[in-house]
């Protein structure tokens, strides 16, 4: 697990997440390289606003196969809003539809081969859990003022165990985009490792023996399925902490 | 980890900001709004068809319920109708009835006269007959002519007792 430099094709399963900028740019003095995940995230945005205004532009009273798939992402996302947030959520929703989409087609676009996963860089993953956690905190400030400190003493607990309770609450809510960021990072960078090290065991050992290379190779299409649906439920699952984390600074626990 | 060098934070934050909020604004304006609005132009036409059903599944109801009053109503009318004729039927048998009684009662009563004038006349003839029997029968037994007059005294006589 060596660093490598980044630009080197190396057979390290990590060689896979190396950052390289595909054009220089260098606006007074800050370096805004387009790098590989910058051309992926473009995709993936394109993708989403292609998907999400062409299909329904019909706006066929009875769906066809793919305005229908359109009209479920909205109300399944529309529904995670309902059911963990509530009403108040509705003016969150686009923003929570598009981290979701967002999400959802970078790490789909990170299964294609020869594609890059834009979702196993931690900045990014940290940029999209801070956004959500700052958003949150700002929203709780709004919503209930320096009321919302309350929410590190939840009601019903006794004086004497303040000291206590206080700094743990602190601490969990700090450690949320932490967690949040890292988890998606985690997943998909740990998925896309660990489909390599098997494909790459798939040549060495079949060239001693068909049979040997058998085995990596059914381990490496199991996962590679496996990572699909890996793909969605991280989408889901950062999208939901995202609700739940609205729902507390909106409703306070 | 080539995700942990630092010199392409700044470039890849930059890039993620940039994709985000054109996603985030093309889908809050454009995409989203027209979603909702295809999904609630769904939810009111099948809200107006079914209450369009409803009112049609009501108009069958009242019509249903209209044909079976008339029914009833034609039916109470038939069994006027049939009640009126059969009284109207009663009362001219009836009349008939009392006008056949009159015209036989008219004819016994003739009928009894005649009888009776047929009675008196034989009533009569059998005292001349009794009283003719009698001169005879006085004329074999003692050879005496007896008057007319006076036999049939004698039968009356008799005859009263």
């Amino acid at each position: 697990m060596a660093t490598e430099s980044h630009g080197d094709g190396g057979h390290s399963p990590l060689a896979q997440f190396a950052i390289n900028s595909q054009v220089d740019l260098n606006v007074g003095g800050l370096a805004l390289h387009i790098t590989n995940s910058a051309v992926v995230m473009m995709v993936a945005t394109a993708l989403i606003i292609a998907f999400t205004t062409i299909f329904i532009s019909k706006r066929a009273l009875v769906p066809g196969r793919m305005q229908s798939l359109v009209e479920i992402s909205y109300e399944f996302v529309a529904n995670m809003i309902r059911d963990n947030v509530g009403n108040e959520g509705r003016p969150y929703f686009p923003f929570i539809f598009s981290l979701f989409m967002f999400i959802l087609f970078c790490n789909m676009l990170g299964m294609l081969p020869y594609s890059f996963t834009a979702t196993s860089q931690i900045i990014i993953t940290f940029g999209l859990a801070l956004v959500v956690f700052i958003g949150v905190t700002i929203i709780g400030f709004l919503k209930h003022g320096l009321g919302f400190f309350g929410f590190f003493l939840p009601s019903g607990v006794p004086g004497f165990l303040a000291p206590l309770v206080i700094p743990i609450e602190v601490l969990s809510y700090l450690i949320r985009p932490i967690s949040l960021g890292l988890r998606l990072f985690a997943n998909l960078t740990a998925g896309h490792t660990m489909l390599k090290v098997f494909a790459g065991f798939i040549l060495p050992l079949g060239s001693f023996y068909i049979l040997p290379g058998v085995i990596p190779m059914a381990a490496t299409v199991g996962l590679t399925i496996l990572e699909f649906a890996i793909a969605f439920l991280q989408a889901y699952v950062f999208a939901v902490l995202s609700c739940i984390y609205l729902h507390d600074a909106i409703h306070m626990h | 980890m080539p995700q942990l060098e630092t010199w392409h934070f700044l470039p890849q934050i930059f890039w993620l900001a940039v994709c985000f909020i054109t996603l985030y604004l093309v889908m809050a304006f454009v995409a989203l709004p027209k979603i909702g609005s295809v999904l609630a132009q769904r939810k009111e036409k099948v809200e107006s068809d079914l209450d369009a059903a409803e009112k049609a599944k009501m108009a069958a109801d009242a019509a249903l319920e209209a044909y079976e009053a008339s029914l009833v109503g034609a039916r109470e009318t038939a069994h006027m109708t049939i009640g009126e004729a059969a009284q109207s039927n009663a009362k001219a048998t009836e009349a008939r009835n009392h006008e056949l009684d009159a015209e036989v009662g008219a004819q016994i009563e003739e009928a009894s006269k005649a009888i009776n004038a047929a009675k008196s006349q034989a009533m009569e003839n059998l005292a001349s007959m009794a009283a003719e029997a009698a001169r005879e029968a006085t004329v074999k037994l003692i050879g005496v002519d007896v008057a007319e007059a006076d036999a049939a005294n004698a039968v009356a006589s008799v005859k009263e007792g």
